[in-house]
């Protein structure tokens, strides 16, 4: 389940890079998810409020 | 797409001196028509663009899109008097009351706006039906939202399915209608979805800014607020106690960069993006099934990066 999936890969940053790199499927992850969390972590200033992503708000 | 501002902002201003012909009604409402252009019209812009990418060709869709963009004013004004946190703005700056009387009026003109169109009066009835629904719809989760009822995160999804995303719907599917063509289900979709990604964008910079409009300090439950709550390690426990009123906000007061080692640590900040992000790449399959947004599919995504 996705969010299972992201607290382990928050508690790990060996984890966060292998998904990155395409190394590590995730269990429960479906493709549209994996997809999302792959671009969520290329674009990890989106958590400090800096968005690449074009959607407004 | 902005060059268009101009001509759906001179719409808003002919309709409401039309109707409004007394002060100080008159002059507030132009006053406040006046600042939402200075802000944007995004929705109006999306009526406009639906109504071409569907074939439509009458210069009368400028008055629909003030028609939806007067609505929409009529939103922001009692958003911003229900949540009393945005003092810079015009309709801040007068009696409550006043600025809640133009409210309501900007309300009856947007459909007289929408009515008065010299388009075919069955397509027209279908329009008002559709704006109807889509108006009553954003009302059932405006109330959600105010009175903080979201209890999970599918009566979250659904409070902004109701809220933000009809809103949307109802800007985008206004033009396809106004072109003579029904109800469009993947337009819809894709509308829906789009909401919903800028709502959970809004979520992450409200939980992660530091001010009156936090959503921490609010004790707001948010997909990203749920998703803080569900499983805290004993250090973070003092973010429970505030949401459950345990502590006040002197008591949690400068603990801002706590909160945001906590959203990393949990995971928080990455989960609302990552759903963000699959709302975004929903609405972009979605765009691909509808061939009439092919031509404009840049303009589109220029509406939604502005």
């Amino acid at each position: 389940m996705l969010k299972d999936a992201i607290r382990s890969l928050a508690a790990s940053k060996e984890k966060m890079s292998m998904v990155m790199g395409g190394q590590l499927q995730l269990a429960g992850v479906s493709a549209a998810e994996h997809k999302a969390l792959q671009d969520a972590l290329k674009n990890q200033d989106e958590k400090k409020g800096n968005y690449t992503l074009a959607v407004w708000g | 797409m902005e060059e268009l501002v101009p001509m759906i902002g001179h719409e808003m201003l002919r309709i409401s001196d039309k109707y409004f012909t007394t002060e100080p009604l008159r002059g507030y409402a132009r006053a406040f028509i006046r600042e939402k252009q200075a802000e944007s019209m995004r929705f109006g812009l999306l009526t406009v663009l639906h109504y071409r990418m569907f074939g439509g060709e009458s210069g009368q869709i400028y008055q629909a899109a003030a028609a939806v963009e007067l609505f929409i004013l009529a939103s922001d004004i009692l958003d911003d008097l229900q949540d009393g946190d945005a003092p810079h703005q015009a309709w801040s700056q007068v009696p409550p009351a006043a600025a809640m009387q133009a409210a309501a009026s900007f309300m009856v003109l947007s459909q007289q706006a929408m009515l008065e169109l010299e388009f075919d009066q069955v397509l027209l009835l279908r329009v008002a039906r559709m704006m109807n629904g889509q108006l009553l719809k954003a009302a059932n989760g405006q109330m959600l939202d105010l009175m903080n009822a979201v209890t999970d995160e599918d009566s979250y999804l659904a409070m902004v399915q109701h809220k933000s995303a009809a809103l949307i719907v109802f800007a985008c599917m206004a033009g396809v209608m106004l072109a003579g063509r029904e109800w469009h289900p993947v337009v819809a979709e894709y509308a829906e979805e789009v909401g919903m990604a800028a709502q959970i964008k809004n979520d992450i910079k409200d939980l992660l800014r530091w001010d009156d409009k936090n959503d921490f300090i609010l004790r707001k439950k948010t997909l990203l607020t749920l998703f803080l709550l569900e499983e805290l390690a004993e250090g973070d426990r003092w973010i429970l106690d505030y949401f459950e009123g345990r502590l006040q906000s002197e008591d949690v007061a400068g603990r801002q960069q706590m909160l945001e080692e906590a959203c990393d640590r949990t995971g928080a900040a990455l989960y609302g993006s990552v759903r963000m992000r699959m709302h975004f790449n929903r609405f972009q399959e979605l765009l691909e099934e509808v061939p009439e947004t092919a031509s404009a599919k840049d303009k589109l995504l220029e509406i939604f990066s502005s």
